[in-house]
């Protein structure tokens, strides 16, 4: 039950990086190299400073896996706010970039001298560790999308920035004529969004792996895409979703360890998204608002921001 | 031949695969459907192409296959976006999770398989005796002239033949097309299904000809790239031919990074399509080309009579 919870958490994480410029119609498919990125770092702290000790550590491990995801993220989101560039492509394109640099870094710079034979970084010091809660193994990562969500969910309610992200969705002419800075707030969801992917990728690396090396995220980036889509962009559903799917799905299967693959993982994940939308349509219900003007069309949504 | 001729030729070679793949997202998006799920339809294309070869033996046989397995994916989003009306995006993202998933899935057995069968290169009499050019295009696998003959065919289908008209009608204001009593419903179908059956063409072009086996990686963000070669090719087929050979260098640039004597390490070299794309996609925008030039009217929009 721990296990599976805490498989759940990079999970919630990626799902809520998705869910939240899903607010301004924005894809962010990017949660897998954003994850990755915050893997990179964390690493560049753990491996360059590993003297330091778990007080310092640890928050500079987690601000060093947030600061990276979110440098990720902005990779799709300038271009994103600056030249309506499709985020769709650009934040994919930035996966591949993105596990090319952890290969590089794992058979380059930072290739461990001790492990000959396999390319992995030197193992982390044991103060990169977060909190652990007695011998139950439950850790201190799982209050991240816990908080993340009570927190997001709260803005996306009752605040007036979460009333600007939903005016922007449903009108973005409007928006700009009363002045909502649609640039900005772009820019904003993207950081916090790739923030959180890193903190997942930063919780992964710390937590079950103790080195950078490939292979952290089984596609929780793309799996995340289906949990905020379930979610219908809710982000307490996301969280929720997250542990339930993913928690009970993904961790449940794969401790069965029944030869379940990540592959099977990821199959299962899409059928389960076909047959939700064909519930909600069957059902007459709308999974996702209809996006008029479906927004993935390069240089059409948000026209009104140029 | 000298080691640029050398590169020139496995750029051709590894932009087949890319050809046939956007070629045929281009036919679906211009009847106004899109499908990002390219990866996934090409992954199943891919390893359904090695298996068929597998059991048959015969490399054709895998192409078909192949053929066949894309068709019945894009067959499905076919049915979600045009009958059910649901998001494209979120569709087409069903399809690329979930069909690469699938294709690791039938693949589990076949990774490190040698293959018995493979596509064969071809020289094309007289022409493959031209200097430079003949050692370049003409001494090509079979796939890589049959992708270059597609792309030429469908621009001729787009332009010059009523149904091709029809289609563009349908992709730019299917409410028009319908009152002029073109079936929409069945040319967005029909689009959708050749797209599909194109990207699992390029997936097998991958398994059979480019560098023949399967592996989970063996795709390994092509489909994301075609995505964006639609765009780079203003959506017309023949000006995806050109694309799809520059990305093709890109790609075989970390392959052959010895024969150039690049010092470059091999990761940094395999991100080049990668970040090519995404430059291109950002001086696309910048530059003050509308990147919608040639844009489908109502791509992405789902089209209900009576709506």
């Amino acid at each position: 039950m721990t296990q599976a919870a805490l498989k759940a958490v990079p999970l919630a994480l990626t799902g809520l990086a998705v869910a939240l410029p899903l607010k301004l119609k924005l894809w962010n498919i990017g949660g897998e190299g954003q994850l990755y990125a915050g893997v990179v770092g964390a690493g560049f702290v753990a491996l360059n400073l590993p003297e330091l000790p778990a007080a310092v550590m640890v928050p500079l491990v987690v601000a060093a896996g947030a600061a990276g995801g979110c440098l990720w993220a902005l990779l799709a989101a300038v271009p994103r706010a600056l030249g309506a560039v499709d985020e769709i492509i650009s934040t994919l394109m930035l996966n591949y970039v993105a596990i090319l640099l952890v290969d590089y870094l794992v058979t380059g710079p930072w290739r461990s001298t001790e492990a000959l034979n396999f390319p992995i970084s030197d193992s982390f010091p044991a103060s990169t560790r977060l909190p652990v809660w007695g011998t139950t193994g439950l850790h201190a990562g799982i209050l991240f999308p816990l908080v993340a969500g009570m927190m997001l969910g709260a803005l996306m309610m009752w605040s007036k920035w979460g009333f600007e992200l939903s005016m922007t969705a449903s009108n973005p002419s409007a928006a700009v004529i009363v002045g909502v800075p649609v640039r900005r707030n772009i820019l904003m969801t993207m950081a916090i969004a790739g923030a959180l992917s890193g903190i997942g990728g930063m919780i992964e690396v710390t937590m079950n792996f103790g080195t950078v090396q490939q292979g952290i995220s089984p596609g929780y980036g793309y799996i995340g895409i289906v949990v905020a889509t379930l979610a219908a962009g809710s982000m307490l559903g996301t969280v929720v979703i997250a542990f339930v799917m993913g928690g009970l799905v993904v961790g449940g299967l794969a401790l069965q360890t029944l030869g379940v693959s990540d592959g099977f993982v990821l199959f299962l994940q899409g059928t389960i998204l076909f047959f939700a939308l064909l519930g909600s349509r069957l059902g007459g219900v709308r999974l996702l608002q209809r996006r008029e003007r479906a927004r993935v069309e390069p240089g059409e949504p948000l026209e009104a921001v140029r | 031949m000298n080691t640029l001729m050398t590169v020139s030729a496995a750029a051709v070679a590894a932009g087949a695969a890319l050809l046939f793949t956007t070629v045929g997202e281009i036919i679906t998006e211009r009847a106004g459907v899109l499908n990002i799920g390219l990866e996934g339809m090409m992954a199943v294309g891919a390893v359904t192409g090695f298996l068929v070869m597998d059991q048959t033996g015969s490399a054709y046989a895998g192409v078909l296959g192949a053929l066949a397995s894309g068709a019945v994916v894009a067959l499905v989003h076919a049915v979600f976006v045009v009958t059910l009306r649901v998001d494209q995006v979120v569709s087409g993202l069903g399809i690329a999770i979930g069909a690469s998933g699938l294709a690791t899935v039938i693949g589990r057995d076949l990774v490190g398989v040698p293959p018995r069968a493979t596509v064969g290169t071809s020289e094309i009499p007289l022409l493959s005796d031209l200097p430079v050019v003949g050692d370049i295009l003409f001494s090509q696998g079979v796939l890589t002239y049959a992708a270059i003959i597609v792309a030429l065919a469908a621009a001729a289908f787009l332009s010059v033949t009523r149904t091709g008209l029809h289609l563009q009608a349908v992709g730019e204001n299917p409410l028009a097309a319908d009152g002029t009593g073109i079936k929409v419903e069945l040319y967005r179908y029909s689009a959708t299904v050749f797209g599909g059956a194109l990207a699992g063409i390029g997936g097998a072009t991958l398994s059979l000809q480019e560098s023949p086996g399967w592996s989970q990686r063996l795709v390994g963000g092509r489909g994301w790239i075609c995505v964006a070669l639609v765009i780079f090719a203003f959506w017309s087929p023949s000006r995806a031919i050109g694309g799809a050979f520059l990305f093709g260098f890109l790609q075989i640039l970390a392959l052959e990074a010895q024969i150039l004597d690049l010092t470059i390490p091999t990761p940094i070299l395999a991100m080049l399509p990668f970040i090519g794309t995404l430059v291109v996609l950002i001086l696309i925008s910048f530059t003050g080309v509308k990147s919608r030039l040639g844009a489908p009217a109502a791509l992405g929009r789902p089209y209900a009579r009576g709506a």
